[in-house]
């Protein structure tokens, strides 16, 4: 496998872009509708769950040692969420902006980013997020739009939350981390190995968290709880509700920079895939056009409502599978074969 | 290999416009509608301006149907082209209409994403027909005129800042009540002109308003005055008119009982009595205008509470602090219950450029 390294900068830009990519324009009214005034401290509460399993990964991921079976397991789950992610994203498009294009040219399109990233060098799939950096920026100012309109008593009252409350908002809020998993898939790879302190890694899920609960809290206090029961994209239709005198849909405007954001979340998941792929086979090419090919005709088969619903539900359990359990056992195993071999 | 890609990436980058582009001309703008009848027999009555649908002229089209959707598809069949509703800045619903479902009307403009969430929605005294008719006189106008309307009394405080999508919000949350503009065809000249506001009952309208200075009142009651919230009283024979410039609202509840002190700082435009800095005549000046004040809120209050509309969002506020008293899908029943008593003070801040 080639060698290439990346700094913790790119490493928690990666993860990122990775976790936020396409799942936070439909996470907040997932969770709200969940668990209503308390989605945004359950979302805390289990943000901080994961801060704790970034932690546990950073400190024990040299057991991390996936063996073939296990790097085609984490493969398919990735390749799955490309396929996922990309019905989801040519569903929104095809309803917020491009209705009569045919959705093969729309997954093509984002697909091609990917294939051309995927077969340059390390350095693009690793630094292409940075130019979602203004756009960060961008949404977060478009989203402070709505501040004057926002009802300040939808928030209360909080704090009493009963058991239903905590397992359908903890479940939904779960849809926000997939992909920490690659963390540790990343993170033998950081320059300095030694260096990545827990400061860092809080400081990290303390960006991403505010992230998310800076855009449940502008939903919750923006529409009325029966609202967002039937809009799925709250986000989105914030930003469409919002009157700008030089941008008539800010929500199109919006839906593009998503659309971006969405393409380098799908690019770096192939990029992961395609990562454990190389370490297993040294000709990648003739798979990785393969493979981007099977993940651009996929999608097409499940671009209906109810079927982008359904997938998005799965992923829910795939990550507990993946983003939790079985790195935990791997590093499981990893951590007793050491054992053994230091007793030998 | 890099420079095929880069082709094929141009290629379908350019390609992805096509399906989806929709040119000016081949589309006809509609800036206002309006609505009359009940679901199942609607009325609809369409704005078209001119340089449009190969005309100069405004003209109107008034189609029949069963629902918002079926009005719109037949006006589509009228025109040459296809009908643009991404630029509506007004619909007009007729009073009778009103009286019904309100959100059964504009549940199509929040389905689609084209639809504009900023059209600001306004209640017509009787048939809609004369306001869209009306358009013939508006010249360049016509795309604004409604919206532009509604513009400048939110701005004079007289009507609420709601638009569609604000609209949905308060007809989804039972905590709260709509308040709509509502106008009317000016007997004298049969310009379209403001009465004050609708009052709304949950989804339905309740035949009740408020006048224009009852609206203002609203606005003030509610903390959400616009640029200008300017009154006029007379005070023994003596004008006296002054713009609110601040405004603290402090509620106290004590059980069902809720006392809202209103503490205003104001600023004189108009007492040709004048002499403001003698501490007695401000005090007296001041008293006046809280009393009278006092009187006119308890008189809105009033309105309220006969037609049972929760325009101040007490619910809101209920379901936030107090659920003692807030109850869910009950709040209809328990809010003419409550005891509303504004209670304001004043405090004359500004006197101009005379004392």
């Amino acid at each position: 496998m080639t060698k290439w390294t990346l700094s913790n900068k790119q490493l928690f830009l990666f993860l990122f872009i990775l976790q936020t990519g396409t799942v936070f324009i439909s996470v907040q009214s997932r969770v709200i509708k969940a668990a209503e005034q308390n989605s945004w401290l359950i979302f805390i509460a289990v943000s901080l769950f994961h801060l704790f399993i970034l932690h546990i990964f950073n400190k024990y991921y040299k057991y991390f040692q996936l063996n073939k079976f296990e790097k085609w397991l984490y493969q398919i789950y990735w390749y799955t969420i490309v396929v996922t992610f990309l019905a989801y994203i040519d569903f929104i498009l095809e309803v917020w902006a491009f209705p009569q294009t045919p959705a093969y040219i729309v997954i093509s399109l984002m697909v091609i980013v990917s294939l051309y990233a995927n077969l340059s060098k390390y350095a693009v799939a690793l630094n292409i997020s940075v130019i979602l950096i203004p756009f960060i920026v961008i949404f977060l100012a478009m989203l402070s739009l709505a501040t004057k309109d926002l009802i300040w008593t939808n928030l209360f009252p909080f704090g009493q939350i009963d058991s239903k409350q905590w397992i359908d908002g903890v479940g939904q809020t779960m849809y926000a981390f997939i992909g920490i998993e690659a963390f540790l898939i990343l993170r033998p790879f950081v320059e300095d190995k030694k260096e990545l302190k827990f400061r860092s890694i809080a400081l990290y899920q303390l960006i991403l968290t505010l992230f998310f609960v800076i855009t449940i809290l502008y939903v919750l206090l923006f529409f009325s709880l029966e609202e967002i029961k039937i809009i799925p994209v709250t986000i989105m239709y914030l930003l469409k509700s919002q009157e700008i005198t030089f941008l008539q849909r800010l929500d199109l405007f919006f839906t593009y920079i998503w659309m971006t954001w969405s393409v380098i979340s799908v690019v770096l998941f192939m990029f992961l895939g395609l990562s454990l792929y190389k370490t297993m086979y040294t000709r990648s090419i003739k798979f990785t056009v393969f493979i981007h090919f099977l993940v651009s005709i996929l999608p097409l088969f499940l671009i209906t409502r109810e079927l982008v619903k359904k997938s998005h539900d799965i992923l829910m359990y795939g990550h507990y599978f993946f983003g939790l359990l079985f790195p935990l056992f791997i590093m499981l195993k990893g951590w007793r074969k050491s054992l053994r071999e230091k007793k030998v | 290999m890099k420079k095929k890609f880069s082709i094929i990436l141009l290629v379908t980058v350019l390609l992805s416009g096509c399906w989806d582009e929709r040119l000016n001309k081949n589309i006809v703008s509609v800036p206002m509608v309006a609505f009359d009848g009940e679901v199942g027999h609607l009325k609809g009555y369409y704005g078209l301006p001119g340089k449009q649908r190969n005309t100069t002229e405004y003209s109107y089209i008034t189609v029949d149907g069963t629902s918002i959707e079926d009005l719109r598809q037949k006006v589509d069949l009228q025109v040459n082209e296809g009908i643009d509703l991404s630029k509506l800045s007004s619909i007009l619903i007729s009073d009778e209409l009103a009286e019904k479902e309100l959100y059964h009307l504009l549940d199509q403009y929040y389905r689609n994403a084209r639809n504009r969430l900023n059209t600001y929605l306004l209640v017509t005294e009787g048939d809609p027909e004369p306001f869209i008719k009306f358009g013939e006189k508006m010249g360049d106008d016509v795309n604004n005129y409604y919206s532009e309307l509604v513009q400048g009394f939110i701005h004079k405080s007289v009507f609420p800042n709601i638009d569609l999508q604000l609209a949905c919000s308060y007809l989804m949350d039972e905590a709260i009540d709509l308040t709509l503009p509502y106008v009317k065809i000016s007997s004298e000249n049969g310009v379209p002109e403001v009465v004050g506001l609708a009052l709304f009952d949950g989804q339905k309208f309740t035949g009740k308003t408020l006048n224009h200075v009852e609206s203002l009142l609203l606005q003030v009651m509610k903390d959400k005055i616009g640029k200008y919230a300017n009154v006029s009283y007379i005070d023994n024979e003596v004008p006296v008119s002054f713009r609110i410039n601040r405004i603290k609202r402090m509620m106290k509840w004590e059980g069902t009982t809720i006392t809202i002190d209103y503490r205003l700082k104001v600023g004189i435009m108009e007492y040709y009595e004048n002499h403001l800095l003698d501490e007695n005549r401000k005090k007296k000046l001041e008293k006046f205008i809280q009393e009278k004040m006092t009187s006119d809120m308890e008189k809105v209050v009033e309105i309220l509470h006969e037609s049972n509309t929760d325009a101040l969002g007490i619910g809101r506020i209920a379901r936030a602090f107090h659920p003692d008293v807030f109850k869910e899908k009950k709040w209809k029943e328990i809010y003419p219950t409550l005891t509303i008593i504004p209670k304001v003070q004043v405090e004359i801040t500004d006197t101009g450029v005379l004392d």
